[in-house]
């Protein structure tokens, strides 16, 4: 499901032109294909990208629907709020099962001194961090509207829905559910030319931005703190290209195919604040803890309510990876959020907008150094060198050009056009329109599109969020 | 979310616009490719030296030497002193090691004849690979020489993949490529008229820092990987089939640790099991830094000199390796507390570049 791969675009079309095949032996009868054959095309193809990275993958995303789909069915018969609670109590844990045996299970048995065998291999299966979230959602949903129950084909259209099943976004039932049980390969025009745009866009992000920034990625910072800025900036900007070209492509695919999905990026870099930022920045997830762990705690509403925001960001920090520097990085945010509240909603702060910006970017940054360092020495080394004033001396600028990892130049291009690019944002922000607009012209596409070509980094990364 | 106002609603407009910039996008990338590729213009021409090097060899003697591999090769072995000091017709057909064996294999077996030898000198690194892989630098070197040709080769098949990857530029190279324009550099390190010799002789007379240490560790055990033994059998038997002798020469490298011509036998040992190896004594291994240029592959003239004339002294008296000697010389291992180097001691300055 990589979209920068060649070979997913074969599969997905070698998936449609089959459907086009039976389609036009119905065709033949003078018949219109009936709609349970477009969804279970569309089924097929879902089930077959999953088979196509592994049989785990698709094994253990056959159990997860399957428990979901099931549960949601026991869960809806339920006549009252204890019963669907007790139901939901139990099949949730079910449905985290895979999640917590693929992706915490070593790191529980480390934390515990359990010896686990290191024989067993280490196989995330593709998405699952995904699809499960997904499917409690679906889950916990069903319980509240039980009015409404979708067939299993039109719940595995939801769960499996190839465009975003492997990275996101976390779809909503209401959301997606109503769109998979119209599905119909339908060709509009002006869904596929908007579609193709959104593609564009998405590949110029994670092929010219994201794949080529990881090369300007100084491995060290030599103990010199500009490098060390410099590290953590390109991480974040390349974390944001990576992973927002992927929703983009995703995006696009889907809306090819006449789905509106979630757009999980709304340029956060150009948000004032960090609630701001977490509103922008993988909404679908932000929104998931939101709605099934914050609002169930009381949200803001008790007295706990900065406890209740701390504990969202530490799940969401662990969500990223069994690491302990990803539940400080969570940790970190939590805690700033709720600095940021407690100053501007409780006592009435405000910052003027430019320093505000200038925070938020400098925290944002600093705190991707948490997320990138899974070391903790290695991370424990780094603050001692960001937060010591003597780091900071003009000797220090000097020797900076010499520790870059590749070229002056490629840094000096880059790092400007990713500039230019999050400009281009912001000031569709500031207008209140599409963030992505201005890049979603004809002209910024003639260009995206001439930059695609030019600027093949040389290196197959895979989308960093593929390892969540 | 809502549309733009900078947006155009036609999609019809949309899809011929996407259209026209994919097709000119890939147009400019194949044109820039065919016309700005310098590393590609020099082995190009390279490749057509010593063509016209071979056509006036072959006027005089019908059967020649075809040596190919990487660069070392090409900068190690000097044709014209090999035919003039020791009667060897021998042509170069060396190219970048970065095109990878099985391009340069495809491209220089093209030039034997029946009766000619073929004389393998990939560096032991190229051939120590598992898997097979065509690098990019490699596929785009091959359709810059060939063109569209979507056939079948012996050792190297092209695939529409390659095709992509050409009609894409490296981010690396087209920014290298732009920065030395501005600052008016040498486009490529090589130059036609002052490295490339008339007898297709890679001169390299550029001296840079090289890495040296005379108290490095011992070098590590070199195999003859999956992929280099399946190349090296496929060269042997389309050879056979081809009425053309084939050997193996080992380019010359600088290598200042003892248990480095330890390694090479050992490597050697591997080849020997499908071809006759010439019996060079340098073994792949020159330990003195003066006689190399910019890369520990290179030599300068003097280096050159010294490895043409190792070479020379092998082809033309018909020496080749035995098992038993290159067995002795891979279990010649030095205890690394012993290591007694005798090497020189004054390297000359040069300058840092």
């Amino acid at each position: 499901m990589d979209f920068s791969d060649l070979t997913y675009w074969i599969l997905f079309a070698s998936g449609v032109a089959s459907f086009l095949a039976v389609a036009g032996c119905f065709r033949l009868f003078r018949s219109n294909v009936p709609g349970s054959v477009h969804k279970s095309f569309l089924v097929l193809i879902g089930l077959s990208a999953l088979g196509y990275a592994s049989a785990e993958t698709l094994f253990t995303f056959l159990f997860v629907s399957a428990a979901a789909y099931s549960s949601g069915a026991l869960v809806r018969r339920m006549e009252t709020p204890h019963a669907r609670r007790i139901v939901l109590a139990l099949a949730i844990p079910v449905l985290f099962l895979p999640l917590v045996w693929f992706k915490y299970r070593l790191f529980i048995a480390k934390n515990l001194g359990i010896d686990f065998t290191a024989n067993l291999p280490l196989v995330l299966p593709v998405g699952i961090s995904f699809y499960t979230f997904q499917a409690v959602g679906f889950l916990v949903d069903s319980a509240r509207n039980r009015a409404d129950f979708p067939s299993f084909v039109d719940f595995l259209c939801f769960e499996s829905f190839v465009p975003q099943i492997v990275a996101g976004p976390i779809e909503r039932r209401s959301g997606l559910l109503p769109q998979m049980r119209s599905f119909r390969f339908r060709w509009r025009t002006s869904d596929i030319a908007w579609g193709l745009r959104y593609i564009v866009l998405g590949l110029f992000f994670k092929l010219c931005l994201g794949d080529n920034l990881a090369l300007c990625h100084p491995a060290d910072s030599h103990g010199n703190v500009f490098a060390l800025w410099l590290r953590n900036i390109s991480f974040g900007l390349r974390i944001y290209f990576d992973f927002c070209g992927y929703g983009l492509s995703a995006y696009g695919l889907a809306r090819c195919m006449g789905v509106r999905l979630t757009q999980n990026f709304a340029a956060p870099y150009s948000a004032s604040d960090i609630t701001e930022f977490w509103r922008r920045w993988h909404r679908s997830l932000t929104n998931w803890f939101r709605d099934y762990v914050y609002f169930p705690l009381g949200g803001s509403r008790t007295r706990c309510w900065a406890f209740n925001i701390l504990f969202v960001f530490l799940l969401s920090g662990l969500w990223h990876g069994a690491s302990w520097n990803f539940v400080l990085w969570g940790g970190a945010n939590g805690v700033a959020l709720v600095a940021h509240k407690f100053f501007s909603r409780r006592l009435g702060l405000r910052l003027p907008r430019p320093l505000a910006r200038f925070l938020l970017l400098a925290f944002v940054f600093y705190a991707w150094m948490l997320f990138d360092r899974t070391s903790l020495p290695a991370l424990l080394a780094d603050h001692a060198l960001l937060f010591s004033p003597r780091s900071y001396t003009t000797s220090s600028l000097r020797a900076f050009p010499g520790t870059f990892q590749d070229p002056f130049v490629l840094s000096c291009f880059l790092l400007p056009l990713a500039g230019l690019v999050l400009l281009a944002e912001g000031f569709c922000v500031r207008r209140g329109r599409n963030p992505y607009a201005i890049l979603l012209s004809h002209p910024a596409l003639c260009a995206e599109i001439f930059l695609i070509f030019q600027l093949d980094s040389g290196h197959a990364n895979e989308f960093i969020y593929f390892a969540f | 979310m809502q549309t733009s106002s900078f947006t155009s609603r036609s999609s019809a407009g949309t899809f011929v616009v996407l259209m026209l910039a994919a097709v000119l996008s890939a147009a400019f990338s194949w044109h820039a490719k065919r016309h700005w590729q310098v590393e590609s213009a020099f082995f190009s021409e390279s490749i057509r030296v010593s063509q016209r090097y071979a056509n006036t060899l072959r006027a005089k003697s019908p059967h020649l030497f075809i040596v190919f591999g990487g660069s070392t090769s090409k900068a190690s072995w000097i044709p014209s002193i090999l035919q003039d000091e020791f009667g060897v017709p021998i042509v170069n057909f060396g190219l970048h090691a970065g095109f990878g064996p099985h391009v340069i294999t495809e491209l220089a077996m093209r030039e034997a004849r029946p009766g000619d030898t073929v004389v393998i000198a990939f560096e032991p690194a190229s051939l120590a690979r598992d898997t097979i892989f065509f690098p990019t630098s490699g596929t785009d070197f091959f359709l810059h020489e060939k063109g569209l040709s979507f056939r079948r080769g012996q050792f190297f098949r092209l695939a529409p993949t390659h095709l992509v990857q050409y009609l894409q530029g490296n981010t690396r190279y087209n920014l290298f490529m732009i920065m030395k324009r501005l600052r008016r550099m040498k486009p490529y390190r090589y130059v036609i008229d002052d490295n490339l010799r008339k007898d297709g002789w890679l001169e390299v007379n550029e001296r840079r820092h090289l890495p040296f240490d005379p108290t490095a560790r011992p070098s590590r055990p070199i195999h003859l990987g999956k992929a280099g033994r399946e190349l090296i059998l496929a060269i042997r038997d389309e050879c056979e089939r081809r009425g053309v002798r084939a050997i193996y020469a080992i380019p010359p490298s600088l290598e200042g640790n003892p248990n480095a011509t330890s390694a090479y036998a050992g490597f050697l040992l591997d080849i020997l099991q499908i071809l006759p190896v010439v019996r060079d004594p340098l073994l792949g291994c020159n330990p003195n830094p003066n006689e190399f240029a910019d890369t520990t592959q290179h030599p300068l003239r003097s280096g050159a000199i010294r490895a043409t004339r190792s070479l020379g002294t092998a082809l033309a008296t018909d020496q080749f390796w035995t098992k038993e000697e290159l067995s002795r010389l891979h279990a010649r291992r030095i205890d690394a507390d012993a290591l007694s180097i005798s090497l020189p001691r004054k390297i000359e300055s040069i300058p840092n570049k």
